[in-house]
């Protein structure tokens, strides 16, 4: 009862403040003035996945850099005795794409609050839905080659190529990454004190899904 | 003992740097000698597409450090905010 009567009496949160899992308190060691247990401002986890996402973006920068060169410099792009890009098709896989960010989101929301249920749901509904795009991916890489659109197709071939195919393998990274978490979310690994293996993931399909957007503008627009 | 440098004393020093920085002098745009062979001049094709780039791949370092130190800012508001609260409800509880 005691507790019951502690929690009607606790401030209610102020606005724009979340319920977020208790913070973790780290012991200063050896620091001066002495004081009280500092509070990191993000977990480890959270800054080591946004430093690998701002490494991933310098090198896909790298590659749009040279992209726009050739794109800038090219009287006529895409050259005219080349294939023409399936756009219909790719719209149709960005929006797969966008499905499995989405049940993403359904999982991330899921483990805040402890449905295991929901969650396995969630991450087998983006791991389904990233291996449909990619296998289309790949399927029209196929008919592209059958085409003529080759690598060494001039720079339009390569820088293709290049592009879309480190996304893609981006997105195989990240799907066995995904794949990963949903086997131990099936173990039962993750609950709402303890989600950062989700959230963590859940960025890095998120940063896939958002480059695949600028990709898809800046290659088939 | 160390002694602390007071305030006043740096004035003259930031005044020479702003001086120095703010002296109009002119020099010879040059690129390097790859560019200077490679491109036919300012109206080249080629040009335009380096151009294009380089502006582009010089503005990235700023947008990922302006949305990292974003992010970074924003976490420490949201968590200063949050122990606020949570001191608060154990002074309250501690009362108790």
């Amino acid at each position: 009862m005691a507790s019951v009567a502690n929690t009607a009496l606790a401030p209610r949160l102020p606005d724009g403040v979340r319920d977020i899992p208790p913070l973790r308190l780290v012991e200063r060691k050896g620091g001066w003035p002495p004081g009280p247990p500092q509070i990191p401002i993000a977990d480890n986890a959270r800054v080591a996945i946004v430093m690998f996402m701002v490494a991933e973006t310098m090198f896909f920068a790298g590659l749009i850099g040279a992209y726009i060169v050739f794109r800038v410099s090219t009287p006529v792009w895409p050259p005219s005795s080349l294939p023409r890009l399936p756009i219909a098709v790719t719209w149709v896989n960005t929006f797969v794409l966008m499905a499995s960010g989405w049940a993403m989101a359904t999982a991330l929301r899921a483990v805040k609050v402890g449905e295991q249920v929901r969650l396995r749901r969630g991450l087998l509904a983006t791991a389904v839905l990233g291996a449909i795009f990619v296998g289309v991916q790949g399927s029209e890489w196929v008919r592209l080659v059958g085409h003529g659109l080759t690598l060494s197709s001039g720079t339009y071939g390569g820088t293709f190529y290049v592009l879309i195919g480190a996304h893609a393998a981006h997105v195989v990274g990240a799907l066995l990454w995904v794949l990963a978490v949903g086997v131990r979310a099936q173990r039962g690994a993750y609950s709402a004190q303890s989600g950062t293996g989700v959230e963590i993931c859940a960025i890095y399909w998120f940063y896939v899904c958002a480059l695949w957007l600028i990709l898809f503008a800046l290659v088939y627009g | 003992m160390r002694r602390r440098l007071a305030p006043e004393a740096l004035v003259p020093g930031v005044a020479l740097a702003a001086l120095i920085a703010l002296l109009p002098c002119r020099v010879l745009a040059q690129g390097c000698a790859m560019c200077q062979t490679a491109l036919n001049g300012p109206s080249d094709p080629l040009s335009q597409g380096i151009n294009a780039s380089i502006y582009f791949l010089m503005s990235m370092p700023f947008v990922l450090a302006g949305s990292v130190g974003t992010w970074l800012v924003y976490m420490h508001r949201s968590r200063s905010r949050r122990r606020n609260w949570e001191e608060l409800h154990f002074e309250r509880e501690g009362a108790r």
